[in-house]
């Protein structure tokens, strides 16, 4: 009965998603229906994963998945981000579309496929399952960026997206295929068990298959050797699908990621010392890309870069096994509430084809439009870890762990890129508050988004307030 | 470093240089015809390609190639399934049957988006 629990939030979404599907086939069916569908299906799925929170390791049908699939709090609070995602990106689209008109029902649908994918990830402990769900994942998403066919911006975003995607799944299979040659089983626990008894250089293909897995998994967070694609496929993308990508998926990887790392100390051990420098090179990188930035996208999606940076302190810097994954998991919820937030509100305020898009378009919102100014300084200072915002605890969080696990100078350059980090978010605020306002800002007649931007501000001032066990 | 590591380092860079300098070598050594036909991009059967890259164009052919290939593997499938039928038992039974639905389902999908109708 609890397996079925646990599996149910997926089997809702995906279920939810074919339907969707079937509904988009039909011509006369309005896209209004289709969004307001894929709500309640993401509303349902929300309600059932919150029967998965306060368990230990439950392997899902072990007879019939062979221990494929687990489900704990992790995975559940993991599902529980994405399908709250997925639940704000319709709300967001719904205002969106009203103005930007290439929509068609079969987005919703494929948020729904995208979402199942990511809550399959979160629960996959075995490496042909996490590379089928990465797929679901990624496919879906390449057709979500692409969804406006007429712009050029959208159509380059897709194309390097699917191009780097595509060498980044190959990659995940041929690493899947080296490690299921050096030590002989694809799950992650059995991997884990070879490498404390033999050692991570026992075997050459061992090294070469986590190296590949490394390099997919670090391409799909955006980490900084790889994270060149991420700029220009945010700018191309619409913007709900833009914020769905930056919070859901960055969220399904991390909790792969941290389930393939974190769950026995062998793997972690031995990549630990690439992991640091990989960390420091992606906050850095990320906050100069993001300082050069002129468009808001792309400071967002630069800043993204930063924070995939300051999650991966949390994956070097390992203390215990439920510590470090609560860690990983509160900062994934206070990124995405913050981001989730400003794509909201983007989503509203950019207007008629995206013509609001740059700093010097947002000048004098605050005397036009006062709460959504006010919104977006909150999930701004949420951003860059002002107390007392849920990102600030969230940092905090990483920052305790880093130390006590002994990484102090990691500490140290996370607190150092948070304070560079500021340059770029309070050029927003200064933007907004310090200018005469030109524009009017008119928005769309649905307030759906409005009523996402400030359901999110008040998450970002309670969900700091959820402690963390340690 | 083990031996093997070494190894595999030295075939890894050998094999950075030899393609490149193979490529290289032939584009040197080997005889150059020229000619029409020769030189028309070839694009799947449609003549004459011109204009920019991301220029609008007929997606038929691609589409029934894919959609062959979403049945032809769902056949696929089946062999090996029908095979190991008798020691799968309803389990299995069940399992392939919720796999034909939802290629059924993708097959409902397709036919009312008029995808089969050849315009």
């Amino acid at each position: 009965m609890t397996d079925l629990l646990l599996l149910l939030p997926v089997l809702i979404i995906t279920s939810g998603a074919i339907l969707l599907m079937l509904l988009a086939a039909f011509e006369n069916v309005r896209d209004e229906i289709a969004c307001f569908g894929a709500m309640v299906i993401f509303l349902f799925g929300f309600c059932m994963q919150l029967f998965g929170l306060g368990q230990g390791d439950a392997r899902i049908f072990s007879g019939v998945f062979n221990e494929m699939l687990v489900g704990n709090s992790f995975t559940a609070v993991a599902g529980l981000i994405i399908t709250a995602c997925g639940f704000f990106t319709c709300l967001s689209s719904h205002t969106y579309f009203k103005q930007n008109r290439f929509i068609t029902s079969e987005y919703y649908a494929l948020t729904a496929f995208a979402a199942s994918g990511m809550m399959l990830l979160t629960m996959a402990q075995e490496l042909i399952t996490a590379f089928i769900s990465l797929e679901i994942m990624s496919l879906a998403i390449y057709v979500l960026v692409g969804m406006h066919r007429r712009n050029i911006k959208a159509t380059e975003a897709v194309l390097k997206y699917l191009m780097l995607g595509a060498f980044a799944g190959g990659f995940f299979a041929m690493g899947s295929a080296l490690m299921y040659g050096g030590t002989g089983s694809t799950k992650f626990a059995e991997i884990a068990g070879f490498i404390s008894a033999n050692g991570f250089f026992a075997s050459s293909i061992l090294v070469v298959g986590a190296f590949f897995i490394l390099v997919a998994l670090l391409f799909k967070i955006a980490a900084f050797p790889f994270h060149a694609w991420v700029v220009d496929v945010y700018d191309g993308a619409a913007m709900p699908v833009t914020g769905f990508m930056a919070t859901a998926l960055k969220t399904a990887v991390f909790a792969v990621f941290a389930n393939f790392l974190i769950l026995d100390g062998g793997l972690q051990a031995s990549w630990v010392e690439y992991l640091f420098y990989i960390a420091v090179f992606t906050m850095f990188g990320g906050n100069l890309i993001a300082i050069g930035q002129n468009s808001l996208k792309r400071m967002l999606a630069a800043s993204g870069i930063v924070h995939s940076g300051y999650l991966l302190i949390a994956l070097v810097a390992f203390t215990s096994r439920d510590f470090t994954a609560n860690v990983i998991v509160f900062y994934l919820a206070a990124y995405a509430v913050a981001t989730m937030g400003m794509f909201a509100a983007l989503s509203y305020l950019s207007g008629e084809d995206e013509q609001r898009i740059t700093f010097d378009d947002f000048r004098g919102l605050a005397k036009v439009r006062p709460f959504s100014a006010a919104a977006i300084s909150i999930f701004l200072l949420s951003m860059a870890g002002i107390p007392p915002t849920v990102g600030f605890m969230g940092k905090f969080y990483i920052i305790v762990n880093a130390i006590n696990a002994g990484q102090v100078l990691l500490a140290v350059l996370a607190i150092v890129s948070s304070v560079i980090s500021m340059w770029y978010y309070l050029r927003l605020i200064i933007t907004m508050y310090f200018h005469e306002a030109r524009d009017d800002f008119a928005v769309a007649k649905s307030p759906l988004a409005q009523a996402t931007t400030f359901f999110l501000v008040f998450c970002v001032f309670a969900l700091s307030l959820l402690p963390v066990s340690v | 470093m083990s031996n093997e590591l070494v190894f595999s380092a030295i075939a890894l860079l050998g094999i950075a240089f030899i393609v490149p300098l193979l490529m290289i070598v032939t584009g040197v050594l080997g005889p150059r015809v020229g000619g029409k036909a020769k030189n028309e991009a070839y694009e799947s059967g449609i003549q004459h390609v011109i204009g920019l890259a991301d220029q609008k164009f007929s997606v038929k052919f691609y589409l029934v190639a894919i959609l062959f290939l979403i049945f032809d593997i769902e056949a696929v499938f089946m062999y090996p399934w029908a095979v190991a039928l008798r020691e799968l038992g309803w389990f299995g039974f069940i399992e392939m049957v919720v796999f034909m639905l939802l290629l059924l389902a993708g097959l409902i999908y397709i036919l009312k988006k008029g995808v089969l109708n050849w315009r």
